[in-house]
């Protein structure tokens, strides 16, 4: 599944998928997202409990390269279980993109909180990189439903 | 309900490999319960396979319906609409929805999506257990409404094994209790354990899996 030479000009669309309670700035809003190496998109979520699993493979089978995910650390959850739930559909996502071949690693979850804009910024840009080895998603401009 | 688990996702690509078009087809009702064939899988699903397949270099249209049940007619029917150009349909149904759906659309090859495993009750969430084996002999008033046909893995009418676990657990699957210990400590509840100790006669299986396909005739039902 990975190139031998990672294609140093490959910059990788990451979908950041944020639960508002883990942003220190509740100003933040959803749009993109200046992050090093790649081009982000940041959603703000109510709580990353929202998240079904065919969410993330959607947005992946639209050609987006990587998912991360971020949640409150356990414990922090407004809604006691939300983000354990998340962590849970995360996993059992990132095991079927595996068993299809298409590399779990363009899937990922944080359990962090008290987030500004360049932390953002470094969970998106680290998710890039992350996935750099696999190059771009099969699915680039394969947008449907 | 029954219940069912997707097949290996790998093995579906490779089931559909080389169709243009692909129906997945959900049914909302026992599956749905199980998590294994509803709408929320059905397009959990659909993504999965459009990057299965173009993984391994194929382009698929895949388009997902979910009706609410696959094993009657009427609402069968409603597929119709969705299968203009599709060359193959994956039904996250039952294996009574999938013969359903194959016997009114005869002309599409239709692929199961779903392994149905049991007919079972949700314990709690995300784990379900089998309670019934559909034996056609219901033992239920003789064991306390604890079924050993289903819950006991050497389907024994006069236990326990011998071969209990420490707490009460099967020897087969200690993750399973042994329905044997239950209905003894149901009886003993009741205080009717005298009841266990006459030895019940062979039951009787020709109404189970063995005779061949099960019918039941209703004559005051038919016009």
């Amino acid at each position: 599944m990975k190139r031998d030479v990672p294609d140093a000009r490959f910059t990788p669309d990451v979908a950041l998928l944020c639960c508002k309670q883990c942003l220190a700035d509740p100003g933040v809003t959803s749009g993109l997202l200046e992050a090093k190496g790649c081009r982000a998109r940041l959603v703000v979520l109510p709580c990353s409990s929202k998240l079904e699993g065919s969410y993330l493979l959607k947005i992946l089978a639209n050609g987006t390269d990587a998912v991360q995910v971020v949640g409150c650390p356990e414990g922090a959850c407004r809604f006691g279980v939300g983000s354990r739930m998340a962590l849970k559909r995360v996993e059992r996502a990132r095991g079927l993109l595996d068993e299809i071949g298409f590399g779990a690693e363009r899937l990922a979850m944080e359990r962090t909180t008290g987030l500004g804009r360049q932390d953002l910024a470094a969970l998106a840009a680290g998710r890039a990189e992350a996935i750099r080895p696999l190059g771009a998603s099969p699915m680039k401009g394969d947008e449907k439903a | 309900m029954i219940i069912g688990e997707w097949k290996p996702v790998a093995e579906l690509v490779e089931t559909l490999r080389g169709r243009k078009k692909v129906l997945v087809a959900g049914c909302a009702t026992c599956v749905a319960e199980c998590a294994a064939g509803g709408e929320r899988e059905v397009e959990t699903l659909a993504p999965l396979l459009r990057m299965g397949l173009k993984k391994k270099g194929h382009d698929v249209e895949i388009v997902t319906h979910t009706i609410e049940r696959q094993c009657e007619w009427e609402f069968v029917e409603e597929l119709e609409k969705v299968l203009g150009g599709v060359d193959a349909v994956l039904s996250l149904a039952c294996g009574i929805g999938v013969q359903a759906v194959a016997e009114r659309f005869q002309d599409v090859p239709i692929y199961p999506g779903v392994n149905t495993t049991a007919l079972a009750i949700r314990e709690e969430p995300g784990l379900w257990t089998a309670r019934c084996a559909a034996c056609g002999d219901c033992v239920l008033g003789e064991t306390f409404g604890l079924c050993p046909i289903a819950r006991c893995a050497k389907s024994l009418l006069n236990g326990p094994c011998g071969g209990t676990h420490e707490g009460g657990k099967c020897e087969v699957n200690h993750d399973n209790d042994c329905v044997w210990c239950l209905i003894y400590e149901r009886a003993k509840a009741r205080g009717a354990v005298d009841s266990l100790i006459e030895v019940k006669r062979s039951k009787g299986w020709s109404s189970s899996s063995h005779g061949g396909q099960k019918r039941m005739l209703r004559e005051d039902l038919r016009s």
